[in-house]
């Protein structure tokens, strides 16, 4: 252990000198579908789901994930939002476990808020997942237990309204988003950095609160053995709608 | 000597991970950061900032790990939102036991950010983009011709929450808290995508509206270059803040 210690201290000088050793990537071409809905019930309370199908290649090559994530939701304000929920992820066969699926269960707490402008709208969030995946035994077969491991996530998003109506029914806007995404936890050893996921596109909006949005999605993720990275080019469609249950106010 | 180091470092590097048997090894320090920052409004839409700083490198008082210089321009998109660009020197003394000499680092960064201020809560964030030239060393005292190069991506969020009425008034102090995510990354970037997190909560005071001082402890997690080594700084952060109107009509 001291002796690895060492030896790694040593090599860091060496890295300050001749730099680091070569990486691999390997890329894929996806789509992402996704549906978000965020229902408020009443001033103080709502819930939150979204759930997300994901092909694996060649744009429509068999499937890589489906994902099903119900929350609850605490309105701190209008436009600033606590949400505590859980989700469900099926990983379809890949190459750590090609005749399975891998399921995977999630707890995940959120801060989201909104700031709007005249013809620009910004929506962020934080999240924080504590992940549980299912090990893996061999090629067809489960094995007892989780991997367990943290994932704070970050998310930004950008709309600028194009043309005269502004985030109105008809409207089109211009999205730019990008999410990253940092694993910690005991297991983490080369991976701190998971991915970034950069998005542009468009939103067209069916009515005020519900809204199509479409684009192309990079996504670069590391994998757990550290010099080895994935790149992912998507087409992603989502629809969110947003759902207000209150009674009119008078 | 680089023709017969070059490969056995490879050889090394490549299979160290598993040596290292999925196993983090952590270096640990404690530093103080003492730095100065200005910014100076020359006309509505204009300014200027320079910020110079000191910082230790262990056990708090320790010796020098950084002496660093940076300026820019600033632009004022609107009330709450400023663009930024410019350039940095750092002079850095490395960690290794093993390197006698400081490193020196030019880079250029730009930067967005953006203010948006709730009841008394007033939360500040900014996107910073550098593009960092770092000169090689060979261990222990010898400069390499060349520089590595990489890029870095920082995002940055600031909490602060006023204890007296006026948020910026002579006397006020103020609770902060912030965190900055850094990534590395360029085609010599391999295993550190993550660069390092900053965390940090502390207080401000206000000597009047433009000068202020920052005390602030900051828990540092730092992935470094070499696979599965990692470094923890715990730091005590003073940070004197100085704004100057240069602006015809509010004199």
């Amino acid at each position: 252990m001291k002796k690895t210690i060492s030896l790694l201290i040593m090599l860091s000088s060496v890295v300050i000198a001749f730099g680091q050793v070569s990486k691999t990537k390997e890329t894929y071409e996806q789509i992402w579908l996704g549906y978000f809905n965020q229902t408020r019930l009443s001033d103080k309370w709502g819930f939150w789901v979204d759930t997300h199908l994901r092909t694996k290649d060649d744009f429509t090559d068999s499937l890589s994930q489906f994902i099903i994530r119900p929350g609850i939701t605490y309105y701190l304000a209008d436009k600033t939002k606590l949400t505590l929920g859980y989700a469900y992820v099926n990983h379809f066969p890949a190459d750590s476990h090609p005749e399975t699926s891998q399921p995977e269960h999630r707890i995940w707490q959120q801060l989201q808020w909104h700031n709007n402008y005249e013809r620009i709208k910004l929506m962020q969030w934080v999240r924080l997942e504590e992940r549980y995946r299912r090990k893996i035994k061999d090629a067809d077969e489960l094995a007892d237990g989780y991997n367990f491991n943290f994932r704070a996530r970050f998310n930004i998003m950008m709309q600028v309204a194009l043309g005269k109506k502004k985030f109105e029914k008809g409207s089109l806007a211009w999205v730019v988003n990008d999410e990253l995404m940092v694993n910690f936890g005991d297991q983490i050893v080369y991976n701190y950095f998971d991915q970034n996921r950069f998005f542009t596109g468009f939103h067209y909006y069916v009515t005020k609160h519900n809204f199509l949005q479409f684009g192309y999605m990079n996504v670069f993720q590391q994998l757990s053995s550290g010099n080895k990275y994935r790149v992912l080019h998507a087409a992603r469609v989502f629809f969110i709608q947003n759902l207000d249950l209150r009674k009119k106010h008078g | 000597m680089k023709k017969v180091l070059v490969p056995l470092i490879l050889l090394i590097t490549m299979g160290l991970p598993s040596m290292a048997q999925q196993n983090k090894h952590y270096q640990h320090f404690e530093q103080f950061w003492f730095q100065y920052y200005n910014q100076t409004r020359i006309s509505e839409k204009w300014g200027l900032m320079f910020d110079v700083g000191y910082r230790t490198k262990d056990n708090f008082v320790d010796s020098t790990s950084t002496l660093l210089a940076r300026i820019g321009a600033i632009y004022h998109l609107n009330k709450n939102t400023r663009l930024m660009g410019g350039y940095a020197f750092f002079n850095a003394y490395p960690l290794e036991a093993n390197i006698d000499i400081a490193q020196p680092e030019h880079r250029l960064w730009q930067q967005v950010q953006w203010q948006k201020d709730f009841r008394k809560l007033s939360l500040l964030q900014h996107i910073r983009f550098e593009q960092r030239w770092r000169k090689k060393i060979i261990p222990p005292d010898r400069y390499d011709d060349e520089y590595s190069f990489n890029y870095r991506l920082r995002f940055s969020l600031n909490l602060q929450y006023p204890l007296l009425e006026k948020k910026q008034a002579k006397g006020n102090l103020s609770l902060v808290a912030g965190d900055e995510v850094m990534l590395n990354f360029g085609k010599q970037v391999v295993y550190n995508y993550l660069d390092q997190n900053r965390i940090w909560a502390g207080m401000r005071y206000y000597f009047n509206r433009n000068n202020n001082l920052m005390v602030a402890y900051m828990y540092i997690y730092n992935q470094t270059p070499v696979p599965g080594l990692y470094r923890i700084f715990n730091t005590v952060r003073f940070s004197y803040f100085h704004n100057i109107d240069l602006r015809k009509e509010s004199q």
